[in-house]
């Protein structure tokens, strides 16, 4: 017993000093390649800067081909994040031209997941077919995260599969990435109606269903109201709220029917996008239910029933001076408050 | 009873408290050891860390409004610069709102002053108890900082104000005397983007920020403490942070996520009754409140731990000043314990009831008393002869070895995780500090940890005063 207790507290010491040390090497040689890096990168942003002087594609392209590829495309993209135009547009070429894209095309392929996540970013700068073909490739890779990515990335490029296809591809199951939401507003508007298709597939999370609607409310569209408006009748809150937050992006004189019933939704959330998008509309027609929302039982129904009184000019701007002096309630403190913030008590 | 039988009654009382004190140790070692394997898995099957820009640029569309809660007692020494830089953060959409609570020093008119604040009216809900508001201010020239004056009501009182004040669906908690990272707020972000549904609770990383050179509220320099006390708590808080957070957020059962650094979704925290005023751990309490809320109403939740959004604080450099927050903690402790102990152990609870609260009992509620008792015991059997030299030696030397060896397996997290420390040498000062820490500085935290006890059984609950050096400027 004595004897396993010494062994092991040796075993253990030991252990503790072979990673510190271990540690301490791995460190030192880190620093000295990261020494040698910024040196580089230094070097490379200058060839880059210089280029943006004298646009010499030739030069730059010779200059480049003295960096290590990996090393290239880190500083070059971060180069280009900031700059627009010309330049960018330049130096893009003069990586397409060098097969820079091959070696992204490499990352995403046996990359680990940031280095993939980089890559499919990058690669929309190489809008060719060999770049839409790697990023349908990556639709199929094992993580969700670069799958949703390539998504993203290839709508952008215009080159988006059916989206039905896409989705299936991502995977829906346990779907909750507020990604998906900028994925289907990067959906170009000529495809509207495969928003549609899933918004309506009521197999799908209504948590897809009320990113899809979402994504159709920012297209402004006036042509998808009735489909998007028949949505209302779903059982689920969150695509309710998504129905009453497109309609009121959009923005449509035949909606204001719609809204005004939703003012007095049960659901809550429901009623906050109503009196959101009453505000934001200017439709006085609402004025009777936004003050009846200033009773309500959830603060923020309240508050932005409250602001969008106050947005709809005169009219609601009277009824809240009204209100104000009426009576001590909730309706009169809803409404004395929004003026007070408002410097119009 | 004679004096024959006296003595074999305590050496057979003090052997069963011997055998106790080993069982907590060998339970409290389980438990680092269960920390050390969850962490390091948490680490292997983590998301990958992105650089700042391309997290704006992948997240800035969809990231969620976010209210940053800063309560201020006397803290006129590092408040505006601290809010100086938390109104530089780099995140889309958020508004820093100060609490002062009550200060009696100028904690107020230096934010007046700095930001030329001016009294306003602002419509909120008032569904947590606080004491009363005297004024809110905001900047004429910006519509991202608010301050709140209050009476004084105590940290969570503060914390509750702020969280009635602000309106967006994430809020963030910060100390006054804290410094964020520019990139913090959106990685905290992240998993509240990933995963809105679930994600109710995000904590990140706290780092000792003391003789590093903050500049314009940002540290620009890292270094290690050049004092004893702080550069312990280094050491601890790598223990804290990237083992023990990390493993527990790996299996769901985090029970902390710290008052210096924590954004929770504001309508889970309104609906638990926010923070509980006069609680001594309070960050410890409305995590736990949310565990019950979360598993009572039967909803799939998050309560997650990133290492990468860094949070700089300043640590105590005296013994007098750290003395109190050590007890302060333990009492926190305590209190939470107690206050939910109809969960310890309740398989209701699941993973939180058993483990949580089991880690919890083991290492706050037993933990320490056992340590101290052990102290006085052993030396005490040892001089009675019922306790073998060889064996005490070899004990002793097994519990030194083991916690220098959670120390180092900390570091490598670190070093592998985070990689903050500038230079190879600092990680050789660790890791001697991890050694040294045990002789000594281990044991006077015990000590603090029993002051908390009898604390908690006096109901003492001052929070005492916390003093502020400020931070070392840039030369």
């Amino acid at each position: 017993m004595l004897q396993s207790i010494w062994i092991g507290t040796a075993i253990l010491a030991l252990i503790s000093i072979g990673v510190m040390i271990a540690l301490m090497v791995r460190r030192w040689f880190i620093d000295a390649g990261k020494a040698n890096d910024a040196v580089l990168q230094k070097q490379l942003r200058q060839s880059l800067m210089e280029f943006t002087a004298a646009h010499d594609e030739d030069a730059l392209s010779e200059a480049l081909s003295q960096f290590p590829a990996p090393l290239v495309i880190e500083v070059c993209f971060q180069f280009v994040e900031v700059l627009r135009g010309d330049d960018r547009e330049q130096i893009v070429r003069v990586l397409a031209a060098a097969g820079y894209p091959d070696e992204i095309r490499r990352q995403l392929l046996n990359g680990q997941e940031a280095q993939k996540l980089s890559a499919i970013e990058r690669l929309t700068s190489f809008p060719y077919q060999d770049t839409r073909k790697a990023l349908l490739a990556a639709l199929n890779d094992r993580k969700r995260e670069v799958r949703i990515a390539a998504s993203i990335a290839l709508a952008r490029l215009d080159a988006l599969p059916p989206l039905a296809e896409t989705i299936d591809r991502i995977g829906v199951r346990g779907q909750r990435s507020r990604r998906l939401i900028e994925l289907f507003r990067s959906v170009p508007t000529d495809r509207s109606d495969e928003l549609i298709a899933l918004a309506t597939n009521r197999d799908l999370p209504d948590f897809v269903r009320a990113a899809a609607v979402d994504a159709l409310g920012h297209t402004g569209q006036f042509g998808y109201i009735a489909e998007i408006e028949a949505l209302l009748a779903d059982p689920h809150t969150e695509v309710q709220a998504a129905v009453i937050r497109a309609l009121g992006l959009i923005g449509h004189p035949r909606s204001a029917d719609t809204l005004l019933v939703a003012l007095d939704n049960p659901s809550w959330e429901v009623r906050l996008e109503a009196a959101s998008a009453a505000g934001r509309l200017g439709l006085s027609a609402a004025n009777g239910g936004l003050a009846r929302l200033l009773n309500d039982d959830e603060w923020i129904v309240r508050y932005t029933a409250a602001k969008s009184l106050s947005a709809l000019g005169d009219e609601g701007q009277q009824t809240l001076v009204a209100l104000s002096q009426g009576p001590s309630s909730r309706t009169q403190r809803s409404a004395a408050v929004l003026l007070a913030e408002e410097n119009r008590a | 009873m004679n004096d024959v039988d006296f003595i074999a009654l305590a050496i057979t009382i003090g052997r069963g408290a011997a055998w106790v004190i080993v069982f907590v140790a060998l339970a409290q070692s389980a438990i680092y050891v269960f920390q050390l394997i969850a962490a390091a898995i948490a680490l292997a099957s983590r998301p990958p860390v992105a650089r700042s820009a391309v997290l704006w640029h992948r997240y800035s569309e969809v990231a969620p409004p976010i209210a940053l809660i800063v309560p201020a007692f006397n803290e006129q020494a590092n408040v505006v610069e601290s809010v100086r830089s938390l109104m530089a953060l780099e995140y889309p959409n958020y508004e820093v709102l100060v609490v002062n609570d009550g200060s009696k020093d100028d904690t107020l008119q230096c934010l007046i002053d700095a930001f030329g604040l001016e009294p306003v009216e602002r419509a909120y809900e008032a569904k947590l108890e606080h004491e009363e508001i005297r004024g809110i201010y905001s900047a004429p020239s910006s519509d991202r900082l608010i301050v709140v004056d209050k009476f004084n009501g105590g940290k969570a009182d503060a914390q509750n104000a702020g969280i009635n004040v602000s309106r967006a669906p994430l809020f963030c908690i910060i100390d006054g005397d804290s410094v964020l990272e520019a990139d913090a707020l959106i990685r905290a972000a992240q998993p509240y983007i990933e995963d809105p549904i679930r994600t109710v609770a995000v904590g990140g990383t706290i780092r000792i920020v003391n003789n590093s050179v903050v500049d314009n509220g940002r540290v620009t320099q890292i270094r290690l403490p050049n004092k004893i006390l702080p550069l312990f708590q280094v050491v601890e808080y790598l223990r804290a942070f990237l083992m023990a957070r990390l493993a527990w957020s790996h299996i769901n059962t985090l029970m902390l996520v710290s008052g210096a650094f924590g954004m929770f979704r504001r309508r889970e925290a309104v609906a638990v009754g926010g923070y509980t005023k006069g609680s001594a751990g309070e960050d410890l309490d409305i995590v736990i409140k949310l565990h019950r809320y979360m598993i009572d109403n039967k909803r799939r939740y998050r309560i997650v731990f990133i290492p990468e959004p860094v949070c700089w604080t300043e640590a105590p450099e005296s013994l007098a000043v750290l003395s109190r927050q050590r007890a302060r903690w333990q009492r926190g402790a305590l209190e939470a314990f107690f206050r939910y102990r109809h969960m310890a152990l309740n398989p209701r609870y699941g993973r939180v009831g058993i483990l949580g609260f089991g880690q919890m009992l083991i290492v706050d509620v037993l933990g320490p008393i056992a340590e101290v008792i052990g102290y006085f015991l052993v030396p005490l059997l040892w001089l009675l002869g019922v306790l073998d030299t060889d064996f005490l030696l070899a004990y002793t030397a097994l519990v030194f070895v083991f916690g220098v060896f959670v120390s180092v397996a900390s570091l490598v997290l670190e070093e592998v995780e985070i990689r903050r420390f500038p230079r190879a040498r600092d990680l050789a000062v660790l890791t001697a500090a991890a050694v040294l820490e045990n002789f000594g500085y281990r044991q006077l935290n015990n000590f603090w940890r029993i002051k908390g006890y009898w604390q908690y059984i006096r109901s003492e609950n001052d929070w005492g005063e916390m003093t502020r050096t400020g931070f070392t400027p840039k030369d």
